[in-house]
């Protein structure tokens, strides 16, 4: 299980973090200041470190000099976004900034992004007798590689890692095709509907009536 | 042209007509007296030559000769008796000349005839072959013929001296005036580097560098120039630092905003869009909303503030005669159930008054203070909330209200900050207390509008006493 700490003072925000974090299937403990952080830190262990950069205690630049000898990758979240904060940011040994106010799907993109470059991201994920390697984009059912279209990659590659959980069209479609989901668009339902066939899911992957699809695990 | 150079040039003009002029009128003089006693020598020569050739002829007659015949002797007679050696004459008898030194000339005859029409004693200048003669004439009566007498005196002297006495003249005027030049070049130099200096000073501050100054020491119009220079460069360079201020502060506003309003925007769209994503737990789905909805409430509550504050920045609010006890019951009717909630103890003790003011705008006051008096407060503390009447004459103040608390007060930094918009003493704790770091400032502008002042009074850990000051002459 991979784990990432979360150091924002904001409680809303870090309670926003942790919930689309842990939805992601990613463990998640938040501090609250600088100085916890630090602390923390000596006794645990984390593959990634979501920083804000004004924080009380110990600022966000500050703790990043302590965290650098340790190589965990750091994501800098932060509300000041002037040019000379983003270069301190980046230059202080970050791998990523983001700025407030962020969408939340960004932020899960680029955390899958940083833990894929330090290979901390689990390559392959299995869903029943489905494997899904997501560095060579290879899919196997059985054993046996199952030929998919980039789009039908991701989609399927969405689903798993959100198993269990009622995924809205607007936000895969959003996802995917990076447009605004138009409610005549037939093309999600047209690639749920290829992904079943191909995998045989039909089962497994659910409809859910009016709101968006679930891969359900039966176990 | 540089000023040095224009004194320069207008002090040698006058100083070379000046000393041209002395020079001209005492060489004048000094050869107009040379030249008269020239003239009275010739005079007194021809006197000599007429009395002697008088005397000569006087002779002749008594010994009956021709005088005509006895002329050229007697001139040459007297010539010989003559010491002076530059003088010759000539003798007119009749109208002929019958005795003469050296040839006969055009001035000569001119002499005669000017003689022979007025009769006087005459005398007239000419210069021949570069040399000055005075001719004086003299006449007497023979019988019926004239004779006259004419002395030529070389006086060249004096015009050779006068000549002499210009070329001197000349090459002193030309030492003079180079020495003068090279003298008042050095003067004018000395005098005008402080008005070099200011120049310098002023291109310095004109391109930028405000903070310049001379350093000019003379008691004279050019050390008051400078000292004024000075003055107002200090004055500019104060005024810009004060725009420069403002706008650093106005600058730091935007950015606090936008840095403030981004904290519940983040939280709104997040929570939002977490909920149109996916299909959350019940008691999830209940939380995102609970922060929606707060951090919706900060928003609101931010605005409603800054709206407020930017209102009052631009509009003059009403005032009236204000019963303080009237203020202070509506006070305590707005925090009396938060107070509650924390188990405060308010110890309230308001003498009646009357003050001039903005009876709504007050209690915004005071309910801020008392606020953040709870907000530093730990749990069932003791909060004092006071008013009384200054006693003392020289007091320049009327009223003074004060909230005291026993609270985590604040450093000497921090005092100092708190009127600024958005300043958070700590600004975790004073988030969760709902708070978005307006209130004091808007306390403050509020108190400027009353020409209140508000004293802070605070040490970490022991509390922080406000104490809000009305003056005599506004009530």
């Amino acid at each position: 299980m991979i784990r990432i700490l979360v150091v924002e003072d904001e409680k809303a925000i870090s309670d926003l973090i942790r919930l689309n974090l842990m939805k992601a299937g990613y463990q998640c403990v938040c501090v609250y200041n600088g100085m916890k952080a630090a602390d923390l830190l000596e006794t645990e262990n984390f593959d990634l470190i979501i920083l804000d950069v004004m924080l009380p205690e110990l600022n966000g630049f500050e703790l990043m000099e302590y965290i650098r000898p340790m190589g965990i990758p750091v994501i800098f979240l932060t509300a000041k976004d002037s040019l000379k904060d983003r270069m301190q940011g980046l230059t202080s040994g970050a791998e990523d900034y983001m700025v407030k106010p962020f969408e939340v799907v960004e932020l899960l993109a680029r955390v899958n992004i940083v833990l894929r470059r330090y290979h901390k991201m689990e390559q392959k994920i299995t869903f029943m007798d489905i494997e899904l390697d997501s560095e060579n984009q290879v899919v196997t059912k059985a054993g046996k590689e199952v030929e998919l279209t980039p789009k039908e990659f991701e989609l399927l590659e969405i689903l798993m890692r959100n198993r269990n959980i009622t995924l809205f069209r607007e936000r895969i479609y959003e996802e995917i095709w990076g447009t605004e989901y138009s409610v005549e668009s037939r093309t999600l339902d047209l690639h749920i509907q290829r992904l079943r066939k191909k995998l045989n899911l039909g089962a497994e992957l659910k409809t859910v009536f009016k709101a968006g699809y679930r891969l359900e695990d039966k176990a | 042209m540089k000023f040095r150079y224009k004194v320069l040039i207008t002090n040698l003009i006058l100083l070379s007509v000046s000393l041209g002029l002395v020079g001209y009128l005492m060489i004048h003089k000094n050869f107009e007296l040379a030249k008269e006693t020239q003239i009275s020598n010739a005079v007194i020569q021809n006197n000599l030559v007429q009395s002697s050739v008088e005397y000569e002829v006087l002779q002749a007659l008594n010994r009956e000769e021709s005088v005509k015949g006895a002329l050229p002797d007697i001139g040459a007679q007297v010539s010989s008796g003559m010491r002076a050696e530059n003088v010759t004459f000539f003798i007119y008898y009749g109208d002929k000349l019958v005795y003469n030194e050296t040839e006969e000339n055009a001035n000569l005859k001119k002499v005669w005839e000017a003689q022979q029409e007025d009769g006087n004693k005459n005398y007239a200048i000419f210069e021949e072959d570069g040399h000055y003669y005075i001719y004086v004439t003299a006449a007497s009566k023979v019988g019926d013929e004239n004779l006259c007498m004419i002395s030529r005196s070389d006086v060249s002297d004096a015009y050779a001296l006068r000549d002499r006495e210009i070329r001197y003249f000349r090459l002193i005027l030309f030492i003079c005036l180079m020495i003068e030049s090279l003298f008042i070049y050095v003067i004018s130099r000395y005098l005008t580097r402080p008005l070099e200096q200011l120049n310098r000073v002023a291109e310095e501050i004109t391109d930028g560098s405000y903070e310049t100054r001379i350093t000019v020491k003379s008691q004279d119009e050019v050390g008051l120039l400078a000292e004024n220079f000075n003055r107002m460069a200090e004055a500019v360079s104060e005024k810009i630092g004060e725009l420069q201020g403002m706008v650093r502060k106005r600058d730091q506003f935007v950015a606090d905003f936008t840095h403030e309003i981004k904290t519940p925007m983040t939280s709104i769209i997040g929570y939002a869009d977490t909920m149109r994503s996916m299909e959350l737990p019940r008691e999830e789905q209940l939380l995102a909303l609970s922060y929606i909805f707060s951090e919706g409430r900060r928003l609101e509550r931010m605005s409603g503030k800054l709206f407020d504050l930017i209102y009052l920045r631009e509009h003059e609010m009403e005032k009236e005669a204000v019963q303080v006890e009237n203020v202070s019951s509506e006070v305590l009717k707005v925090v009396t159930p938060s107070f509650a909630a924390k188990g405060l103890v308010l110890k309230e003790n308001i003498e009646p008054a009357v003050l001039y003011g903005n009876k709504e705008l007050l209690v915004t006051v005071l309910v801020n203070l008392l606020d953040n008096a709870r907000k530093a407060s730990k749990e069932h503390g003791v909060i004092e909330f006071s008013g009384k009447r200054i006693q003392e004459e020289e007091n320049p103040f009327y009223y003074e209200l004060s909230v005291k608390d026993y609270g985590i007060g604040m450093t000497k930094e921090e005092t100092e900050r708190i009127c600024d918009e958005f300043y958070m003493a700590d600004k975790s704790r004073a988030r969760q207390e709902g708070g978005a770091g307006i209130g004091m400032s808007l306390v403050a502008l509020i108190l400027e509008h009353h020409q209140a002042e508000l004293i802070v009074e605070s040490e970490p850990k022991k509390g922080t006493k406000m104490r809000i000051c009305f003056r005599k002459e506004q009530n």
